[in-house]
């Protein structure tokens, strides 16, 4: 048995066309037939309240309206037909506290790009298999930022992406190990 | 302040339904269908170079701005430019020029101040994606493209030997 994706729609927000397009299609080969598409915040919140989407998949760097503010107004807004529709972020940005800051303004998950296949399957499983509660603290509405430990199965039960191995090139372990001194480099600076 | 007012004791915890259960059953997504759409990834011929010029453009002017003044709003507006060349250039063949925006990105937000020496490296991760782009490594870069992300961790190198 595997997901029957047909009913769901998905808005993808991006003001790169091109990404609008490629995520568009990948979401398609995978089985969403009902994808919609917007190129800012602005028009994502017409879509939103025109369609009423089951997950949202946004960039975080747009104009005029960015993805923060655009989230940020769709959990805030009476007019929202679901304040509690997954949102996933899509961004380059992966410092920790980047990271943190945007998920005060409700994100669900984040995606980092660049992104394969399997990344932005993970984060669709993870939003449909461990949905996040909802806290509503006067000042923040939004999904509840920490995950509950038992929510990190660990078990031997085994998903279809297991077996999907992307298979790392040596320009790319280059920059992995690269990437790792220079952060051990930067909290060596900072300490 | 969000984390005082999610731990105040008036804040209220919701279990909303899961529509998106409901609706797609169990089992996940087919290993092949996610193995075509990594392909499509792979494979799609679009030309983002004018997007990465764009951006190489801001990087070079604020660059240049930054060496004359201090100025927060420059600086978020090339780590911005940076950002978006390392996500989106190897969603478009381009995974060197991403791989050494990625260096640029975790070097720039590292850092505590940006101050002549720190705009320097940055400079070199704009020559170098530059060249890149000018010599159409697309794809992986091979040895050429080590090459470039080793002389690139020299230059972060050099600059953390001297502040830390």
């Amino acid at each position: 048995m595997v997901y029957d994706l047909t009913a769901v729609k998905i808005l993808v927000v991006d003001d790169i066309q091109p990404m609008v397009k490629l995520t568009s299609s990948v979401l398609q080969t995978l089985g969403f037939s009902n994808v919609i598409t917007a190129n800012n915040g602005e028009d994502a919140y017409e879509m939103v309240v025109k369609h009423d989407p089951h997950l949202i998949i946004t960039d975080w760097m747009m104009q005029p309206c960015d993805g923060l503010e655009f989230t940020k107004i769709l959990r805030s807004s009476a007019s929202t037909p679901n304040r509690y529709v997954p949102v996933i972020m899509m961004t380059g940005y992966s410092s920790q506290l980047r990271v943190e800051n945007a998920r005060d303004q409700g994100i669900t998950e984040f995606l980092t790009k660049p992104f394969t296949a399997k990344d932005l399957y993970n984060r669709i499983f993870q939003v449909i298999e461990k949905p996040r509660q909802f806290v509503d603290g006067g000042q923040y509405f939004g999904p509840d930022r920490r995950r509950r430990k038992k929510e990190y199965y660990t078990g031997p039960t085994r998903r279809y992406d297991d077996d999907i191995k992307i298979k790392e090139e040596p320009e790319q372990t280059v920059t992995r190990n690269i990437l790792k001194e220079l952060r051990e480099k930067a909290r060596g600076s900072k300490s | 302040m969000k984390e005082r007012a999610i731990a105040a004791p008036n804040a209220k915890f919701i279990n909303p339904p899961n529509r998106l259960k409901a609706m797609v059953g169990s089992g996940g997504i087919n290993m092949a269908l996610i193995e075509k759409a990594q392909k499509q990834i792979e494979q799609n011929n679009v030309d983002l170079t004018p997007i990465i010029e764009t951006h190489l453009e801001t990087i070079n002017l604020r660059i240049k701005d930054l060496e004359t003044q201090t100025n927060h709003e420059h600086q978020e507006d090339m780590i911005n430019s940076i950002m978006q060349i390392k996500a989106n250039g190897a969603m478009f063949n381009y995974p060197l020029v991403s791989q050494v925006a990625a260096i640029g990105l975790s070097f720039i937000e590292a850092i505590e101040t940006i101050n002549q020496d720190a705009l320097e490296v940055m400079k070199a991760h704009h020559t170098t994606i530059t060249l890149i782009l000018k010599r159409k490594l697309s794809g992986k870069g091979g040895p050429e493209g080590i090459i470039l992300l080793k002389e690139l961790q020299a230059a972060t190198n050099r600059y953390f030997n001297k502040y830390t």
